[in-house]
């Protein structure tokens, strides 16, 4: 790994100079990469503390490293940095302008705070300060809450303006900052969580089992369950009682809602008991037995829920949300299997609990440990804050290593514990997403967002582009082959960073629509190149294809050509390989039992046996006769591919140095619109889903996928073909712009023989071009869309189920099948092609941006959402309108000839 | 064979629910009884929207629609259908009301919405004599309450806008009654225990027979005077035969009967500072208890009384105890009406009389506006079928509406399938010949359904978010194949044990007694309901040992061409993939023999 970072260190100082703004150098001075790299759970997942700090510190300030306004200097906060100080410095926090509040009207008329500094500079932040005296801005939101909550009611929908969206956020902002910064310790802190928690303790006591206890407290006996019952009722008034006050004490809260808990779970047991009981009893008044079972339920699950509900109201005293969790928690009511959504109860303790806690409520973790993490964090606050000392870089280092240390050995001390924990409905796949990773677990996320790859990838391929524009001034081959290297090292930041997100989620990273577009983004690069270099690599390649045939076909075959028989005893030993390669495709294919759905293997070599009769038969003998040919093709075709891939690596330069570079080369520069509008489209892809506002690009890393496309074999399959085919599709679209461009603005050209009047030559180039990108579209498309098809059949027992997705991927498979017949039968000329690419295009752009966000539905439901609606219609408005000026200049010249011939 | 089974936990079932609908028609003749059944395909929309939306090629698209079947003189016939409707009773009025002084209009989050209905019981239910219907009753947000009845003739119409009391009430009350185009006013003190009176030439008598001091409820029976000549003493004596009750309430006038056959029609009102009985029994002043007092104190709070009248329009009455204010029609054309100032409530001898208590009603005493926001009279109090906007997604009722005749006898009603329908109406509809023929028919909508050669038996569903979060990670339940129970009613054999069926991991069984082999898919779930829910309890109550309890719904399918059509997509991307990539490869030796 750290060869990759050092590598890419170097190519980042060397593109420095492109992307000036990319670099944003920290000038914090203290070393947080323990604390970055240091695990957390939040969202479902485990993450480094980097990415939560990114997340969280992105809500509030509306950017990750924040340029803000502190001790009368303007200083740039890392996310992890600032996170750090909001948890120790959080007096003096509250008095800093950092919660986004860019909006004017907000500022002026409801915050009564100025829009711009004395030197006319626009201020962007208010403090927590300001919101909490605000009147107005509560008063405001209030107003806001009760509109939208009319609205749902009447079943309109409600548009926010501009201001409140502004406030909205302000407010969402302000909110994470209060339950991150939560301090337990703080008399007069805000505890909504506890309330809450309050609130569904005392409505499932009074409502839910007050009243069904009556008739055994009303038996006054001096037993176990009346013992239980009173308890918890006096804890419930002491708590009740205690959140009347203005200042909660937190030492008498955490004594009572522990006795409340004790006492809830005693009342559980006890009813679990006598449930049991209840149904091994066996009575002869069956009608009686049946009652008790069924009021014995009641309270069993009643109780439970209770002693639940005190579970979470005990830990809500330390934990207000979201925050910081830093540890495994020995909680069995999270890690249940079955957990449903009304028991939020966290798998991980957040850094509050595990400082500030009592040893009471940290019952169960090793006592020694967690007394370490508090000095440690002690430690590394107080170096933090000492701002003045000499050799505080060092000292915050250490001490940071420390605590990260402390925290780890925690965390590992827990994992036997978690094991032993009374759990129903144990899940150890649960568990294991759940267990403090080891070391190393974060690296590949840290590493992934300090690059930042996908701004390397549209930075270096912009470099690129500038590269073929010099070359058609100055030094055309060097600067094409120049170009060539540059775009692939960009698509393989792409690829690099898609490899890293997969690797942190685990699934195919085509997950949602930021994904998808950089993913379509390096297909419609990597095939330009491809088209571009081809000619330079079709000699190497066509060597070494011939040469993994077999050997005495080719001895009858190439008596013409001297080299090839001087290769003879290399192929003898390619056919060794061979020989290999198709033994371990028969074994993974029809021997290995690799089939993805868990029953034997792939393929069969005999028909499957049935036991459903005549229709059943005749299905298991087409499977295997359409099977049997496929397995053979594959059997056949992958060992010589593979091996002919392996050699043209070295077969490729061999071969260009023997036959010479020159005409490929010359070729391959003939060729370059390939590269240059693959490069274009890409790059312009690229930017979209780098920096383009609002909800379609969901940049974060995580698990937003839904449950039902939660496959990776299918995904892989069938999204891939998919994003891969609209790659195609999109390289078509560029190709076609570029000879659009030619018609409306390149130089007409007369002809003889016949008298007529032509576009520029490139055109017909161009459109034969622009054909091979469709063809390949097509394929793709039709695989994709059966692909899907079959997984739809597999996974939701239907092919086609007529879902806005399917039938706008039906449809553009459709215009390209139109556009391709069209050419072939002649209704269209080259002019035809360009405007086809368009078209194409627009219905991608319709199956794969409009079906999520327009019309919004159907199972694909990935990253679906609104907005962006309006760039989207201008920027497809404008190729019409570019198309149409094409054709309104490609028609006047035409006709202009016919009427003036000569 | 595409189709949903939903089970409940523990549940065994056989049968497949398929998208299609069919008519069962059975025709009883002389006590023998056949059965037709009638496919029929409504099409995927309303049918209105065929006519709305004309100008689609609709007659492309095959749906059911006029006689469908004509056979022995019974025919039927679709009429029109919903995709998907609700039921609304009416009238319904819906009201928007706000406090102080009245808002701007367009400020519509400052008015407080009411919607009243209304609901008709079919002739059943709470009132045996009345319409069979019960009106609606709400509190608004200060406090005060809203009802909400109707009218059915002009006489009771006069009678509620007729329906101010005379002099001071009484502590028990004083009820007012219209018969006849006269008013009558009586105290509760002076029915109680009596003798029916008559009221004046109208032909009828009243006698109280019941007084509710808990509810404020005043049961009346209603008799009718017969001149009869009493041959002994050979004059006219008045007898008396009871012919309907009244059921008046001081607090719920929503549940206020009026004897509409009688043509009677009451209100009752009451003092409640008024000082209690007048009476010296003292054993009736011990019935008064506490309970009694804060009914009396609640239903003294202001009231607004809504009615459809007998011409469908709107009128209004405001109590504040103890005085009734304006009585007057409501406009329902959208136009403010003020309710509720004090003014209203203020007589001429207020000054003299009760002086303190009545201010003390007065002084918080908030006045509203009221406007009518949307009203949908009605003939009758009645069930209509309201059809709901095509919408793509989601839970959907259809409805068809049809008209059934056997003969000359013919009816037009609404009908439901089966599995949804929400009233016995609905289920099934029936039409009888002249009764000399003895023939009927009766017709119910039947969703299209598969029966399986086996049995299938949930044990268990469970659902899992991704940890610490509300976010579904997946869902599956554990199946049983069991054989069907045959008529000895043994137990059944079990074919496969705890199958998981998963989201994206299907099950397959082959169904032992005809071949064919179907699929099982993970398709949705509803619950889990908990003890106290009426799911619960009825499923499982005492039978399990159990916390909560699933539904699980799956997609069913058997489709015994699957491999051909694989063949076929294999072969559409093997022929492109050829066409483009591989022609030379195929066709070298055609081109080289032609150029040769």
């Amino acid at each position: 790994m750290i060869d990759i970072k050092n590598i890419l260190f170097t190519i980042m100082l060397a593109l420095a100079a492109i992307t000036a703004t990319a670099a944003g150098a920290n000038r914090s001075k203290l070393d947080w990469s323990d604390w970055r790299a240091m695990p957390v759970m939040d969202g479902g997942r485990r993450m480094p503390l980097d990415t939560f700090a990114r997340e969280t510190v992105g809500a509030v300030c509306g950017r990750e490293n924040p340029r803000l306004d502190i001790d009368k200097e303007t200083e740039k906060f890392s996310a992890a940095e600032l996170l750090f100080a909001w948890l120790v410095e959080a007096d003096k926090w509250n008095g800093v302008d950092f919660l986004r509040a860019g909006n004017e009207t907000l500022r002026e008329t409801i915050l009564e705070v100025p829009p711009q500094d004395e030197f006319g500079k626009r201020l962007r932040y208010v403090s927590p300060r300001c919101i909490d005296k605000s009147v107005a801005f509560e008063r405001y939101l209030n107003d806001l809450a009760r509109a939208q909550q009319t609205a749902s009611e009447d079943g309109t929908t409600f548009t926010l303006s501009g201001e409140q969206e502004a406030a909205a956020e302000l407010n969402k902002a302000y909110g994470v900052y209060r339950m991150l910064s939560f301090d337990p310790r703080h008399p007069a802190i805000t505890r909504t969580q506890f309330y809450s928690c309050l609130r569904d303790v005392i409505g499932t006591w009074r409502n839910d089992l007050a009243p069904g206890l009556q008739p055994w407290l009303e038996i006054k006996r001096e037993d176990q369950l009346a013992d239980a019952a009173m308890r918890i009722n006096r804890a419930i008034q002491d708590l009740a009682g205690l959140s009347q006050k203005e200042d909660l004490s937190l030492s008498q809260a955490e004594e009572h809602t522990s006795a409340l808990c004790k006492a809830a779970k005693e009342l559980n047991s006890i009813f679990a008991k006598t449930r049991d009981r209840a149904f091994e009893a066996t009575d002869d008044d069956k009608k009686m037995l049946s009652h008790a079972r069924e009021m014995m339920n009641k309270l069993a699950a009643r109780t439970k829920k209770l002693a639940r509900q005190s579970d979470a109201l005990r830990r809500s005293l330390f934990d207000n949300g979201r925050s910081l969790r830093i540890v495994p928690a020995l909680d069995p009511w999270a890690l249940r299997r079955d957990r449903d959504p009304g028991n939020q109860a966290q798998p991980w303790l957040n850094l509050q609990t595990v400082l500030y806690a009592s040893p009471e409520i940290l019952d169960g973790y090793p006592a020694d440990k967690v007394e370490a993490v508090r000095r440690s964090f002690e430690k590394v606050k107080t170096v933090y804050l000492d701002r003045e000392t000499v050799g505080r870089a060092e000292q915050f280092a250490q001490a940071m290593k420390k605590f990260t240390a402390a925290v780890r050995e925690l965390g590992e001390s827990i994992e036997p514990l978690r094991d032993k924990l009374p759990i129903e409905k144990k899940d150890d796949e649960l568990l294991a997403a759940t267990a403090y990773p080891p070391v190393g677990f974060t690296a590949n996320e840290v590493l992934y967002n300090r690059l930042d790859p996908f701004l390397w990838s549209w930075a270096v391929t912009l470099a690129a582009l500038v590269c073929f524009a010099l070359g058609f001034g100055v030094l055309r081959k060097p600067m094409f082959l120049l170009g060539v290297v540059v775009m692939t090292v960009a698509q393989g930041f792409t690829l690099l960073g898609l490899y890293l997100r997969a690797t942190i989620t685990g699934m195919i990273p085509v997950t949602n629509m930021f994904e998808t577009v950089l993913f379509v983004a390096a297909t419609v690069a990597l095939l330009g190149i491809w088209f571009g270099i081809l000619p330079i690599l079709w000699p190497g390649l066509g060597k070494a294809w011939r040469l993994t045939a077999l050997p005495w076909r080719i001895k009858k075959d190439s008596q013409s050509s001297e080299s090839d028989i001087t290769w003879s005893p290399a192929r003898v030993g390619m056919l060794a390989v061979r020989a290999v390669l198709v033994v371990g495709m028969i074994y993974v294919l029809a021997i290995g039992e690799f089939n993805p759905s868990g029953d034997g293997s792939v393929l069969w070599l005999l028909p499957k046996a049935s036991s459903g009769g005549l229709s059943g038969l005749l299905g298991s003998l087409t499977l295997w006769a359409i099977s049997l040919p496929v397995f053979l093709w594959m059997v056949w075709f992958f060992p010589r591919a593979i091996p002919a891939i392996v050699l043209s690596i070295v077969l490729v330069p061999w071969s260009l140095a023997t036959e010479g570079i020159k005409e490929p080369l010359d070729e391959s520069v003939r060729r370059r619109v390939f590269v240059i509008s693959g490069g274009a489209v890409a790059l312009i892809a690229y930017l979209v889903a780098y920096y383009a506002p609002g909800p379609v690009f969901n940049r974060g890393v995580g698990l937003e996928m839904a449950a039902v496309l939660r496959n990776n074999f299918w995904l892989a399959i069938h999204v891939l073909i998919i994003t891969a085919s609209y790659g195609a599709g999109a390289l078509a679209w560029g190709l076609g712009n570029v000879s659009l461009a030619l018609y409306a603005f390149g130089r007409y050209r007369d002809e003889e023989k016949p008298p007529r009047r032509l576009p520029p030559k490139a055109c017909s180039v161009l459109a034969g071009y622009t054909y091979r990108a469709i063809q390949l579209a097509v394929l793709l498309l039709a695989a994709g869309t059966i692909t899907g098809a079959i997984w739809a059949d597999f996974a939701w027992g239907r092919y086609w189920g007529w879902d806005p997705k399917e039938v706008w991927a039906l449809v553009t498979l459709l215009v390209y099948m139109v556009i391709l017949h069209g050419r072939w039968a002649g209704w269209s000329g080259d002019f035809g092609m360009a405007m086809g690419a368009v078209l194409g295009a627009t219905s991608i752009m319709m199956a794969w941006y409009g079906v999520n966000f327009i019309l919004t539905g159907g199972l694909h439901s990935y990253g679906t959402g609104s907005g962006g609606q309006t760039p989207v219609l201008i920027l497809v408005g404008c190729n019409w309108g570019f198309v149409l000026f094409s054709a309104v200049r490609y028609h006047v010249e035409k006709t202009v000839q016919r009427i003036n011939p000569g | 064979v595409d189709g949903q089974m939903s089970l409940l936990e523990g549940d065994r079932s056989s049968s497949v629910l398929e998208m299609g609908y069919h008519f069962e028609l059975s025709i009883t003749d002389d006590g023998k009884t056949s059965k037709v059944i009638i496919p029929f395909d409504p099409g995927p929309f309303n049918w209105e929207d065929y006519i709305r939306l004309s100008r689609f090629p609709w007659s492309l698209v095959g749906r059911d629609r006029g006689v469908i079947y004509d056979k022995d003189g019974v025919t039927l016939e679709t009429l029109d259908y919903y995709s998907d409707s609700r039921r609304i009773s009416v009238p319904e009025v819906k009201l928007r009301v706000a406090h102080g002084p009245a808002p701007d209009k367009r400020n519509i989050e400052s008015w407080e919405p009411v919607t009243l209905a209304v609901r008709s019981f079919g002739g059943h239910g709470m009132s045996p004599h009345g319409t069979g219907s019960v009106g609606a009753w709400r509190e608004l947000a200060q406090g005060e309450i809203v009802m909400f009845g109707m009218a059915t003739s002009k006489a009771e119409t006069d009678a509620f806008l007729d329906s101010r009391p005379e002099g001071p009430l009484e502590f028990n009350g004083q009820i007012v009654l219209h018969a006849g185009g006269k008013k009558f006013h009586f105290s509760v003190d002076d029915l109680e225990g009596k003798p029916p009176r008559p009221l004046g030439d109208s032909g009828m008598a009243i006698e109280l027979k019941d007084f509710d001091r808990q509810s404020l409820r005043v049961v009346l029976a209603t008799h009718r005077v017969e001149k009869r000549i009493d041959k002994k003493e050979n004059s006219e004596v008045d007898r008396t035969k009871p012919v309907g009750t009244l059921v008046l309430h001081g607090f719920q006038t929503n549940l206020d009967q009026q004897d509409r056959e009688g043509g009677v029609y009451g209100s009752f009102w009451f003092d409640p500072y008024a000082s209690e009985d007048k009476s010296d029994d003292t054993a009736k002043k011990k019935i008064v208890p506490e309970t009694s007092r804060a009914m009396r104190m609640a239903a003294s709070r202001p009231r607004l009384d809504i009615i459809q009248g007998h011409d469908q329009k709107l009128y209004y009455r405001t109590w504040r105890a103890p005085r009734v204010g304006t009585i007057a029609q409501l406009p329902s054309d959208g136009s403010e009406t003020m309710v509720f100032s004090p003014s209203a409530f203020k007589t001429a001898d207020d000054k003299t009389d009760k002086k303190s208590k009545v201010a003390a009603t007065e002084d918080n005493l908030i006045p509203a506006t009221v406007y009518v926001e949307k009203f949908m009279p009605s003939e009758k109090p009645e069930i209509q079928i309201r059809m709901v906007p095509f919408k793509k997604d989601g839970h959907k009722t259809p409805r068809v509406k049809v008209r059934l005749s056997i003969d000359e006898n013919r009816q037009e009603f609404w009908l439901a399938p089966v599995a949804t329908a929400e009233s016995a109406a609905e289920r099934q509809g029936v039409v009888k010949a002249d009764e000399d023929d003895g023939r009927s028919v009766s017709l119910q909508l039947l969703n299209d359904t598969i029966e399986l050669g086996f049995g299938v038996v949930l044990d268990n569903f469970e659902r899992r978010l991704d940890p610490g979060t509300s976010r579904p990670a997946g869902y599956s339940s554990q199946i049983d194949f069991v054989q069907k129970p045959d008529s000895s009613g043994m137990d059944s054999a079990v074919y496969e044990e705890d199958v998981i069926v998963t989201l994206n991991q299907p099950v397959s069984f082959t169904d032992p007694t005809d071949g064919r082999t179907y699929r099982f898919f993970q398709s949705s779930f509803a619950g889990p309901y908990r003890p106290g829910d009426p799911q619960f309890d009825q499923i499982v109550g005492g039978n399990r040992k159990s916390d909560e309890l699933y539904q699980s719904t799956f997609s069913v399918s058997s489709d015994p061409g699957r491999q051909l059509k694989y063949a076929g997509c294999l072969m559409i991307v093997a022929g492109i993939v050829v066409m483009y990539y591989m022609k030379a490869y195929f066709f070298r030796r055609k081109k080289t023999a032609k150029t040769k």
